[in-house]
């Protein structure tokens, strides 16, 4: 069975049909070919598959694609600005060598952006758990930390 | 995963009928992180799915002088209401235990409660407050069940296969205070290694114990009531001392699975925790 789902990407509006048992990550990245959005343990555990679903960050891998049915989802790709500048948190995540493989980096920076748009200026417990549901096995954390404070306190 | 039929009904009654007609070949889609996952890995293979999404009437939070809690409120609704702060924030506590900030804005409490593992933070913190469930189906129509009653197993309730929680209620508490007090497993899903729900009415003139609920997570296949615990605490004053006495009585009533040893510890120290936390509130 297929059913008809229409949605919101990065904002774009798309109409699809699928098939119900489709996860939203699947359609993200092989319908939608978006695919700084990534697949890492595809059972809801490690974050690199977050994308925020009106405005909130969730595990795209363990939702299904009907889930998002008549919502707006955000990507990493919709973080930059039209024009192609950088958010400020992905210049802070640059300018404080908070990326090394940069597969986390995605869910990292979402899930950030969804923090600083609720609490602009987080202390940096608030930071942490934030990010406690994206894992990163390079940096460490310590980086990226830094990065998303120097983001929220700049003046 | 293996293909299934996919329904999305916009009333009630409408989604008990599928229920029904599907028996047990069906399962619920509420935010899914339970579900979808088991669905992953094989774990479950419904042949149909019946979506709650367009059932708003199911997600609500009234708090007069009961609270009222619809079963598709998500966790991140609880740990940000406003009146489950102060004495309440038992509940915050909770559910700020589960998972992650993602998993928390999916995840319902009709979901984490039906779904029913022993680690599961909601329902000890529930159980502490007393609460019960409204559940319906097709044939029967509705009926309450004590949510201590409910869970009878590791990821086994007395919910039938064509019944639906509409409605989780907490009948009036007009004194007392709680907290939950936890410590998770250090992987990579912070799964709760031992959870202490504590509810504690206090006797302001004497300062001592009028009622206590202990309820625990993590420790027994369902969340175990301190029977105990709450006996030798009844009556007595809210010292430190008989805090840390009630925790070592709480730690000898669990049985813990596996590491036994350090969870029956973690009991002790988080009872006392708990209590601790529940009776200053009740102070402010």
């Amino acid at each position: 069975m297929k059913v008809q789902i229409q949605l919101k990407v990065n904002g774009l509006s798309y109409k699809k049909e699928i098939e119900p048992r489709r996860t939203l990550l699947e359609l993200i990245r092989e319908d939608l070919e978006l695919t700084g959005t990534k697949e890492g343990c595809g059972l809801g555990e490690c974050g690199t598959c977050t994308v925020l679903l009106d405005g909130k960050p969730i595990k795209s891998c363990i939702t299904l694609a009907v889930q998002a049915n008549g919502r707006e989802v955000t990507t990493i790709e919709g973080v930059e600005s039209p024009d192609g500048t950088l958010h400020p948190i992905q210049q802070a995540f640059i300018d404080h060598g908070a990326i090394q493989c940069g597969f986390c980096t995605p869910g990292m920076v979402l899930s950030a952006k969804a923090l600083l748009e609720e609490k602009p200026k987080p202390t940096e417990i608030e930071v942490k758990k934030a990010i406690a549901g994206n894992l990163c096995r390079c940096t460490g954390y310590q980086k990226i930390v830094e990065a998303i404070l120097s983001a929220a306190h700049k003046p | 995963m293996k293909s299934f039929q996919y329904f999305e009904p916009s009333t009630l009654p409408e989604a008990l009928e599928i229920l029904h007609r599907y028996e047990n070949r069906a399962r619920v889609l509420a935010g899914g992180t339970d579900l979808v996952v088991q669905m992953k890995q094989a774990k479950i293979r419904p042949e149909a799915i019946i979506s709650l999404r367009q059932l708003q009437e199911l997600n609500f939070i009234e708090v007069g002088s009961g609270i009222r809690i619809g079963p598709l409120v998500t966790m991140s609704q609880i740990a940000n209401h406003p009146k489950f702060d102060g004495r309440f924030s038992i509940l915050k506590e909770a559910a700020l235990a589960v998972a992650d900030v993602q998993i928390r804005n999916l995840a319902t409490v009709g979901g984490n409660i039906a779904n029913a593992s022993p680690s599961a933070d909601i329902p000890p913190a529930l159980v502490a407050l007393g609460a019960q469930l409204r559940l319906r189906n097709k044939k029967r129509g509705e009926r309450a069940v004590g949510l201590e009653e409910f869970c009878t197993g590791p990821f086994c309730t007395h919910l039938e296969r064509d019944e639906l929680i509409v409605e989780i209620f907490i009948s009036p508490l007009p004194e007392g205070s709680g907290a939950y007090a936890w410590m998770p497993k250090r992987t990579t899903i912070d799964e709760t290694l031992v959870g202490v729900g504590a509810w504690v009415v206090r006797d302001p003139n004497q300062n001592t114990c009028h009622q206590v609920r202990l309820a625990l997570s993590s420790v027994a296949p369902v969340p175990l009531r301190a029977y105990k615990a709450e006996s030798f605490l009844k009556g007595k004053s809210l010292s430190a001392e008989n805090f840390r006495l009630a925790g070592e009585i709480a730690a000898e009533e669990s049985s813990p699975r596996s590491r036994a040893d350090y969870r029956r510890a973690l009991v002790s120290i988080l009872t006392e925790t708990a209590l601790e936390k529940a009776v200053r509130r009740a102070q402010e």
